[in-house]
């Protein structure tokens, strides 16, 4: 829910949807990919406008923002579909930090990344990247220095953009994590292109050597934590796959309106106007996910939200992606063209189920929860 | 199921030994890894079948193909795309070489065909335009006569290879009274023409196959008409006909289909016992299925044809399902590789160099090249919406 007072709320939502209008126009998309590669972007202004800081606890230095607050944004960073690394450095890395570290260091691991000085990403998925702990393979020895790891972690999205790394690990086979600079020697890391057009990568680490003072916490907390951050995100996310479907909808509705074929406008034709229909019935669903977890963190039960947070997960991108592949089919060839915005839009859609665990991997969690 | 005779028999391993034995390493490791095929590609493979006579193999003997049955082009195209091979572009060889020997005069012939046969000419075609997609009949490229010569203006969409053509096969409009089926004119001309302008599309999966094609003031001589003036629509029903049912292309699912068995086993001996495997071992089960009965409906459009019965609604319905299944294949494939399936190495797909030891991240970006252009399988070819109206209209009258 919102802890935000109404007003400020409404200054979050008019200060996005005009950094969209004046910053995110769609067809400027190739200028910015290359300004993504040179990792610039908009970082700053998202750090003057406060949103680095939105979703963290007042003590901590943040805004103390709910997930409704956050979902302002990311409503709107779906609609524009914005490129900066907000999900992975705020809320992947930036609630896990906030969530694993003891409360005397959590202020002062925060203030870097909520000033937009450093931008930390978390690096946790490996073989199968699920939320959980238990496929953590990565070990943390501790040695002269401080600590020595050697892993490899797999998909870290924006990872390239990234300062420094969130390495989950296990330190005598507790569960641990790591702050590790990104130019640390024995550290390789391998950049590849993703189906949205944005950056992950590979790291492999061979032995990374970092001080003492980099590991965050140890010990269950850490397994939660890094779980929490990660159910936080796909919470956020619910709104982001609404900015997304909404606008498809609104796109597709008027496209059916303006093209004609057969003599007629398209949307005369009753097999499109169900599939039209098809869209709505899913965005009503994604919509009310999003709502659902807009107040999700509050529950009491975590066990209870857990199951609620990875069924919207699979059902949100299920709905989501067949939401998205009507879209392109009812705009027909141009939908299947890289100019226009639709075949973006199911490209995202693609991205955010293979984030940590896709619909299918939930399922199967919630499969063995029976 | 289609019984093959001993001679068709010894046909499909004639086929399977040839193919496995001259096609090119680095051209079945594209097909093998699904990633884009060049103009290149297609040639080397497509004049390697040349020498060997089996380029051509459905055309009659006298056009200097094979005089294959049908039957037998089945067998040739599903062993084809079994092993990796490249699927043969049909632009050519399958759409305006028929057409050529069914209506052309025998000038045009003379003229064309060698060109095809040896693939020393490439086709593109010109038939769908901005406002003329699924609804073709509505094209609006006009050609006027004047003296000797048509002379054409407008645009055409979709325009697959035209930057690598040397000819092109369009249906323009010549007539705009009357009837819209009945104004329409098929031709070929030389990309070379003044006049042309070829804009790229990019498509969906960040790569350039297609291309929107500009006609201002483009002079083709009467002579490189096909038909009469207003046979246009004739020709393109007689040839699209051919395409809805090469669209099927069950040999490539099937090969898609014994890839996933063969990396389900590796997942399952790496890690054995992941109820995960299970769950994907049930969806390819589910494909196979499927497959099994868009095959069977294959075999038996093809059994019809050959016996000269019509197939009807048949090939509408093998296209609906076969590109359905199409685009259920690529999201299995896709989903195979967990977390990977984010990745898209765009220039690994693109350029298609043979990597030794390929990262995780291009290995699974032929699975989201699989996905993203299966999206265009619903559309081309007169979409599935307008199939589901042709047949809906074929029931009801």
């Amino acid at each position: 829910m919102s802890h935000l007072q109404e007003e400020d709320r409404l200054l979050i939502q008019e200060a996005v949807d005009k950094f969209i209008l004046d910053n995110y126009p769609f067809e400027e998309k190739e200028k910015r990919l290359a300004e993504l590669g040179q990792y610039g972007g908009h970082w700053g202004t998202f750090a003057e406008l406060g949103w680095l800081m939105l979703p963290f606890a007042e003590e901590a230095g943040g805004l103390g923002g709910g997930i409704a607050d956050v979902q302002v944004l990311l409503q709107a960073f779906g609609r524009g579909l914005i490129a900066e690394p907000f999900s992975e450095v705020v809320l992947q890395a930036g609630k896990a930090l906030e969530f694993c570290a003891p409360e005397s260091s959590r202020e002062q691991l925060l203030l870097p990344l909520m000033s937009g000085e450093q931008r930390v990403v978390l690096a946790h998925g490996e073989v199968s990247a699920d939320a959980d702990f238990s496929a953590v393979t990565c070990i943390a020895e501790t040695c002269a220095e401080g600590y020595r790891l050697t892993g490899s972690k797999r998909v870290v999205c924006q990872a390239g953009s990234a300062d420094r790394y969130l390495v989950t690990a296990k330190l005598n086979n507790e569960p641990a994590l790591f702050l590790v600079d990104a130019g640390s020697d024995n550290l390789e890391r391998y950049e590849y292109l993703t189906i949205d057009t944005r950056y992950a990568s590979d790291l492999q680490l061979d032995g990374v050597t970092v001080p003492a003072a980099a590991l965050v916490a140890t010990g269950e907390v850490v397994a939660e934590g890094v779980r929490d951050a990660l159910l936080y995100t796909f919470a956020g996310l619910a709104a982001e796959v609404h900015g997304i479907a909404k606008n498809l909808r609104l796109m597709t509705a008027e496209y059916l309106n303006t093209r004609e074929q057969f003599g007629t406008k398209i949307a005369n034709f009753q097999a499109l106007q169900h599939l039209l229909a098809d869209m709505v019935i899913a965005e009503e669903e994604i919509a009310s996910l999003a709502w659902l977890m807009s107040n999700v963190w509050e529950m009491e039960d975590s066990t209870e939200r857990e199951r609620l947070i990875r069924s919207t997960k699979a059902r949100m991108c299920v709905a989501g992606r067949q939401l998205a592949e009507i879209a392109v089919q009812l705009h027909g060839g141009v939908g299947v063209t890289d100019e226009l915005i639709v075949s973006h839009y199911l490209r995202r859609m693609v991205a955010i189920d293979a984030l940590y665990g896709d619909s299918q991997q939930q399922l199967l969690w919630l499969a063995q929860q029976v | 199921m289609m019984r093959l005779s001993a001679e068709e028999q010894a046909f499909q391993k004639q086929v399977r030994a040839f193919i496995r034995d001259n096609l090119p390493a680095d051209i079945k490791y594209k097909v093998d890894n699904n990633l884009l095929l060049k103009k290149d590609d297609h040639v080397r493979w497509q004049k390697i079948l040349g020498d060997k006579g089996w380029f051509a193999g459905g055309w009659p003997e006298q056009y200097g193909g094979a005089g294959w049955s049908e039957t037998q082009q089945y067998i040739f195209d599903q062993e084809n795309a079994l092993a990796g091979a490249p699927f043969i572009i049909p632009y050519g060889v399958n759409m305006v070489g028929p057409v050529l020997y069914n209506f052309g005069t025998e000038e045009q012939k003379e003229k064309y065909l060698p060109g095809i046969l040896s693939n020393d000419t490439w086709w593109t075609q010109g038939y769908s335009e901005p406002n003329a997609g699924s609804d073709l009949a509505s094209l609006k490229c006009s050609a006027r006569r004047e003296g000797d010569e048509y002379v054409i203006n407008g645009t055409k969409m979709w325009t697959t290879q035209a930057q690598y053509a040397d000819m092109m096969h369009i249906l323009v409009r010549t007539d705009d009274g009357g009837k819209k089926q009945e104004g329409i004119t098929f031709l070929v001309l030389d990309m070379n023409t003044p006049g042309i302008t070829i804009s790229p599309i990019i498509t969906i999966d960040g790569v350039y196959h297609t291309n929107q094609t500009f006609f201002d003031e483009v002079r083709v001589p009467v002579a490189n008409r096909v038909g009469d003036e207003g046979d246009g629509w004739k020709i393109a029903r007689f040839l699209l006909e051919h395409e809805r049912t090469a669209i099927a292309d069950t040999g490539a699912k099937s090969r898609g289909v014994a890839a996933i068995k063969q990396r389900l086993q590796v997942m399952e001996q790496e890690r054995p016992g992941q109820p995960q495997n299970l769950l994907f071992k049930m969806r390819l089960a589910e494909i196979e299925s499927e497959l099994t009965a868009v095959i069977a409906l294959e075999q038996r459009l093809i059994a019809d044809w050959q016996a000269g019965k019509p197939v009807g609604y048949g090939a509408s319905a093998l296209k609906v399902r076969a590109t359905e299944l199409q685009q259920s294949l690529s999201v299995l494939i896709a989903d195979l590789n967990g977390p990977y399936k984010a990745a898209y190495e765009v220039d690994y797909v693109d350029q298609g160099k043979v990597v030794d030891d390929p990262t995780p991240s291009q290995l699974a970006s032929g699975g989201g090249y699989l996905y993203l252009y299966g999206r265009c399988a619903s559309i081309y070819g007169g979409s599935n919406q307008v199939q589901r109206n042709i047949i809906a209209k074929m029931v009801l009258g």
